[in-house]
């Protein structure tokens, strides 16, 4: 896989762990591991 | 542009509705202490989004809700109410959704950048600006995401390691239990074209055949001899119940029997009994009912006639003479007579009963006594008839069983001689593998069936091993997707760690810009330069190019500082933010610097506020429009 982090995908993880990190610093690993099984499954 | 128009609702001390108009530029609040400089600074904070929890320190103690707009070509407007468990927003409109906001836009004593300037406080401050531009937050970002690709990539090399050695450790075992198969396989083959084992085996397979066929014969054998057995234990149980049925009835036959006898003996006195007690009854019945042939009338009858006597008797009693005959009546014999006739009418009533009850108990005995004599004569003999039929009706089913049973067991003979026959001929045959078994050939056999279970063995083995292998290629997947994860991990630290450069890099260039652009602010407090390191430290030049440090600062250039970073931050990062305020930490300034800091920022905000202590004058009064003034001339005239 050659992994491109897109303008759009910035955005979008740019916000999640924005929020994330106002939940707490542990909710920011959570966040990560989400969007990564979700970029494994899309690609 | 307009006028900016403030509605407080219920905010601070204000109570109801509260209206201010704002120019653009300077608007200086002058008024006395606990007026309400401080409650409409609460309303304009309430506009940069004050945590909701802080809430209950904004609105009036007094009211259950409260509102706060600033309009002009722009609205801004928040709602509070009361709840149960504090304060809560009912609705923002244009609040800017960023903590640091309120840190930027207020300058008063609990602003902590006046705090860590005043205390020189660098390291407080250096913190401040990596809050504020937000550099702060992507640090902790990147270093969640570095920690996360390190903590992938180890486990991606763990696995990688784990499965290459799993993976060489099976195929080598594979390969070679496939080797070891194909060499039984041709052994076997081997085996299998020698004449020897061909003859031997051949006539094995022929003699298991026929012994195979014997047994299917003999199969349904067993099965009927089985059943056979069966129906005999069934009959001969039946025979041993009727047995003991039988003797349990003739003893009940002998009981009723001698029963009779001993009847038969009694019924001789029972009717001589009879006799006797029936010439009783006669007897008392004569007594108390008479007899003709002896002339008797009988007790019931003189009795009657007495009682009439002595009816007689007491009717004469009050007369003088006879109202029949005449006569003159003997008054003392007449009273003797009724007092004899009473005497013998009462004895002779004590024999009447008496009679009356020897009748009844008489009466009893005989009716017994008949009843007894038909029970000996009639039911005992019934009885004993039905005793008697019910043992010759058992007596027949017996037979019928016994009848069964000897035809059965005659039947199970057979079937025994016909089995024997056929085990004997298994037997022979058997005898005739065991001699094949032992000739000079028989390895061939062992061999054969030895190799036969190793292969299967072995087979089974490998069988395994391929499932291993598959696991392997699932792990493979696994390994395949960690690959991707952190290869997209990757991609996201490297993008962290570009834009915590980044941002670093343009935040402090335009605070940089921002502070350069303050020049004329600079002056006031003889500076030459004000400038932000790579670090976020303050650098501070003097005239002439000398180095200072915040302890170094008087009173006056520190919050000038302070105000000036406040501001420069405000510009840069909330231009279209429209306030900007200043609440009276300018009181320590001589009027000169403050009217200078004033003019040199009142044109690059939308709406300044300025606020100040003045002297009470009167009565106090409740903050309102004429304590808000816009111009700074006061402060020259002032200072001339």
């Amino acid at each position: 896989m050659t992994y491109e982090l897109t303008e759009e995908k910035v955005e979008l993880i740019n916000n999640r762990l924005l929020k994330a990190y106002r939940r707490g610093t542990g909710s920011i690993e959570d966040e990560l591991m989400q969007f990564l099984e979700e970029e494994v499954e899309n690609e | 542009m307009s006028d900016w128009k403030l509605d407080v609702k219920s905010i601070g001390g204000f109570r109801g509705h509260k209206e201010f108009s704002l120019k653009s530029g300077l608007n200086l609040v002058q008024a006395p202490n606990a007026t309400g400089k401080t409650s409409l600074l609460k309303a304009m904070r309430m506009l940069t989004n004050v945590p909701e929890e802080e809430l209950i320190q904004y609105l009036n103690d007094y009211e259950e809700s409260g509102k706060v707009t600033l309009k002009n070509d722009v609205k801004y407007s928040v709602s509070v109410s009361r709840t149960k468990d504090g304060v809560k927003y009912l609705k923002k409109e244009n609040i800017v959704d960023d903590s640091n906001i309120n840190d930027i836009v207020f300058v008063m004593e609990n602003n902590p950048l006046i705090d860590y300037v005043e205390k020189g406080n660098e390291e407080s401050i250096e913190k401040w600006f990596r809050k504020i531009t937000d550099v702060d937050r992507i640090e902790v970002i990147r270093d969640v995401s570095t920690n996360l690709y390190r903590k992938l990539t180890g486990s991606l090399r763990d696995k990688r390691i784990a499965a290459e050695a799993a993976q060489k450790e099976f195929v080598k075992s594979r390969d070679q239990l496939t080797n070891d198969i194909e060499d039984i396989k041709d052994r076997i083959i081997e085996i299998q074209t020698n004449k020897d084992f061909k003859d031997i085996s051949n006539k094995l397979k022929d003699l298991n055949g026929e012994i195979g066929k014997l047994e299917d014969e003999k199969k349904p054998l067993d099965d009927e001899t089985n059943k056979l057995k069966a129906d005999i234990g069934y009959q001969e149980n039946s025979i041993k119940d009727i047995d003991e049925n039988i003797s349990r009835l003739k003893t009940i036959l002998k009981r009723k029997d001698d029963e009779r006898s001993q009847g038969m003996d009694k019924i001789g006195k029972y009717e001589s009994d009879l006799s006797i007690f029936k010439d009783e009854l006669k007897e008392t019945e004569r007594d108390l009912y008479g007899s003709e042939e002896v002339g008797d009338v009988g007790l019931k009858n003189r009795l009657k006639d007495l009682k009439d006597k002595l009816n007689t008797r007491e009717t004469l009693l009050p007369y003088k003479s006879c109202f029949t005959c005449g006569r003159d009546l003997d008054k003392d014999d007449l009273n003797h007579q009724i007092s004899d006739m009473k005497l013998k009418i009462a004895s002779d009533e004590s024999k009447l009963a008496e009679r009356e009850v020897k009748e009844r108990n008489l009466s009893i005995k005989i009716h017994d006594l008949e009843n007894e004599i038909k029970k000996i004569k009639t039911e005992l003999s019934r009885e004993i008839e039905d005793l008697a039929n019910k043992i010759d009706k058992k007596q027949e089913s017996r037979r019928g069983h016994l009848s069964q049973f000897n035809r059965k067991t005659k039947e199970l003979e057979s079937q025994n001689n016909r089995i024997e026959t056929i085990n004997a001929e298994i037997d022979s045959l058997e005898d005739q593998i065991k001699e094949l078994m032992s000739s000079k050939n028989k390895y061939l056999l062992d061999e054969y069936k030895a190799l036969i279970t190793d292969r299967k063995k072995k087979e089974d083995q490998l069988d395994g091993i391929k499932a291993k292998i598959m696991t392997l290629e699932k792990g493979e997947l696994e390994i395949k997707i960690l690959e991707d994860k952190v290869e997209i991990m990757e991609a996201v630290v490297e993008y962290y760690n570009g834009r915590i450069q980044a941002v670093k890099e343009k935040m402090r260039n335009e605070l940089n810009d921002a502070l350069m652009n303050s020049f004329d602010l600079l002056k006031l407090a003889e500076f030459e330069k004000i400038h932000i390191d790579e670090n976020f430290s303050l650098e501070m030049r003097r005239k002439g190019g000398v180095y200072t440090t915040l302890e170094k600062l008087s009173g006056t250039e520190k919050t000038l500082v302070a105000i000036l970073i406040a501001f420069v931050t405000k510009d840069t990062f909330f231009d279209d933010f429209p306030f900007f305020v200043i609440d009276e930490v300018t009181n320590v300034m001589d009027d000169t610097r403050f009217k200078q800091l004033v003019e040199y920022i009142e044109d690059k905000v939308d709406v300044m506020i300025v606020t100040r202590n003045a002297p009470l004058k009167g009565e106090p009064t409740t903050l309102n429009q004429s304590h808000i003034t816009h111009d700074l001339d006061f402060i020259t005239a002032a200072s001339v």
